[in-house]
């Protein structure tokens, strides 16, 4: 692996472009970019060869000068690697200082840096609030199955002739779908409740009743028609009398 | 007798001068041989950046207690969102949220304050370290304001001891502990940089020299750099150490009962291309 392309790596362009509207992005942007804000004197460090290296650690005072060149090189070396290290991760390249002033202690570079890579304290005076998204609280979907069940059951009543079974059945039906709002499922459970009640009482004679029952159907969805293929000619006539009657198109 | 023969050019004339010299290889008498490698680095495996939010979301919801229960993580998450746009590229911090109404971290030393955020901070190193990792960055969010200084501290401590350190973005009235500001980062080895805790030291075999006969060469004995010394019978020998590509080292006159010492420079990342060696005469 190229010491180059890593080093270009962690040289690149570290941050994405911010928009600062909240004051804890720029205290994080100097805490992430390892900006100093302590500044120690650098304390004595002990100097322990790290793995593959001669131990004793030799250095650039060295008076071997097959050793002092080693340390030097070896110390430049590890330099560049440390400062293309301080952006992301500091802490990584503090260690990597240590040890070059380990091997060079006239390093007045790894003296610099090491009095001023610190973990980072940053502070903001003004309180940051996030408050807590609103939960989006799913409506529940009303359960009809009662009332829906019962309209199946009027509905087989009716095909069975037996109207006033039919007619007791919707009644219930009516009064569950009390107190359920005008929603569009309402609506329509009420007309089609209406014009089963209305079939029944034409079926029965009462006819005057069966009106006022499409009017009601009428009303809960004025855009109702009947399939004219399934109702019967008389049924159709009287909805349309009906229609006609509250001003509509027949 | 104490010689010294180089890779420089007056180095290769003497060793030149040696092999001419018509000594004949002394039988019957060892001479001790070892190599020394100064090295630079081999590789470079850059580890990945690592970082740890330990978030306080009693300030993010400015002292509100939220009703028992609550899970803290998804404002954790929407705060950290935030930060995604400063986070450098490709970081995916790990979240550790904590809500000090509802915290209860344990008893703090000083019987001041709650082991809060010392407590995540000491979760999160402990899986950093179950990971084979412990070197993480950990940044703490907070106001400090109730939180027990001598347990944080004694965290951060633990964080430094393990190789990483403890940032810490105060939010809000508050301060943060002034010992945190005392501790000392580590300055051990990073063992993650470089690949393998132990680069592998190559090998060396001492070889009789060949120019111009073109035949196998006789190898009189096979060693490890930075290890202990190879017995081989005095004569002319050349010393291969076992890099890519080779490096031949003499041919070198070994007389009987000498010990002899080669140190190489290799810098093959920084310097690729260029070794320099010498061959010493040990006492």
């Amino acid at each position: 692996m190229c010491m180059r392309s890593c080093c270009n790596l962690l040289v690149g362009p570290l941050f994405r472009a911010v928009a600062p509207e909240r004051i804890v992005v720029p205290v994080l942007m100097a805490l992430l970019g390892a900006s100093a804000v302590h500044a120690q004197s650098p304390g004595a460090e002990s100097c322990i060869a790290w793995s593959g290296e001669i131990s004793p650690l030799p250095s650039t005072s060295s008076p071997d000068a097959f050793a002092a060149r080693w340390a030097r090189l070896r110390a430049d070396e590890l330099e560049r690697l440390a400062r293309a290290l301080e952006g992301s991760q500091p802490e990584l390249a503090y260690r990597i200082w240590t040890h070059v002033r380990c091997l060079d202690p006239q390093s007045a570079g790894a003296t610099e840096r090491l009095a001023t890579i610190r973990p980072i304290a940053a502070s903001s005076p003004r309180p940051f609030v996030i408050r807590p998204k609103p939960a989006v609280t799913e409506r529940p979907k009303p359960d009809f199955g009662p009332v829906d069940r019962a309209l199946e059951q009027a509905d087989q009543n009716v095909a069975a002739a037996r109207f006033e079974e039919a007619i007791e059945l919707a009644a219930q039906a009516r009064k569950q779908l009390q107190g359920r709002g005008e929603s569009g499922d309402t609506l329509e459970r009420r007309a089609r409740l209406e014009v089963i009640v209305a079939t029944a009482q034409i079926a029965l004679g009462r006819n005057d009743e069966a009106k006022e029952s499409f009017g009601r159907a009428l009303e809960a969805k004025p855009e109702l028609e009947l399939d004219a293929s399934l109702t019967s000619p008389k049924i159709l006539q009287l909805m349309a009398e009906v229609r006609k009657s509250r001003g509509g198109v027949q | 007798m104490i010689r010294r023969i180089d890779s420089t050019l007056v180095g290769a004339l003497l060793a030149t001068a040696l092999l001419y010299a018509g000594v004949a290889s002394a039988q019957g008498n060892a001479a001790q041989v070892r190599v020394e490698m100064y090295q630079g680095l081999r590789t470079v495996e850059i580890p990945k950046a690592e970082y740890d939010l330990v978030i306080d979301v009693t300030p993010l919801l400015s002292g509100e207690a939220p009703a028992p229960g609550t899970d803290l993580m998804p404002l954790a998450k929407d705060f950290a969102e935030k930060l995604g746009a400063v986070l450098p590229s490709g970081t995916q911090p790990r979240l550790h949220a904590f809500h000090r109404l509802g915290a209860s971290g344990g008893a703090c030393p000083e019987g001041k304050g709650q082991v809060a955020a010392a407590r995540l901070i000491d979760e999160a190193l402990a899986k950093r370290q179950a990971a084979g990792a412990s070197d993480s960055r950990v940044v703490v969010v907070t106001d400090f304001n109730d939180e027990c200084a001598v347990a944080l501290c004694a965290s951060a401590q633990r964080v430094n001891q393990a190789g990483g350190w403890v940032d810490t973005v105060q939010i809000g009235p508050g301060s943060a502990p002034a010992c945190l500001a005392s501790l000392a980062p580590s300055s051990a080895e990073p063992r993650g940089l470089f690949g393998t805790a132990a680069p592998t030291l190559p090998a060396f075999r001492v070889e009789q020299s060949s120019i111009g006969e073109g035949k196998p060469s006789t190898i009189a004995g096979r060693g490890t750099v930075q290890s202990g010394a190879v017995s081989v019978p005095a004569g002319l020998w050349s010393i291969v150490v076992e890099l890519e590509p080779e490096e031949r080292i003499g041919p070198v006159l070994l007389q009987p009962g000498e010990r002899v010492k080669v140190r190489l420079m290799d810098f093959p990342v920084s310097a690729p291309g260029r070794r320099e060696w010498t061959v010493e005469g040990e006492p």
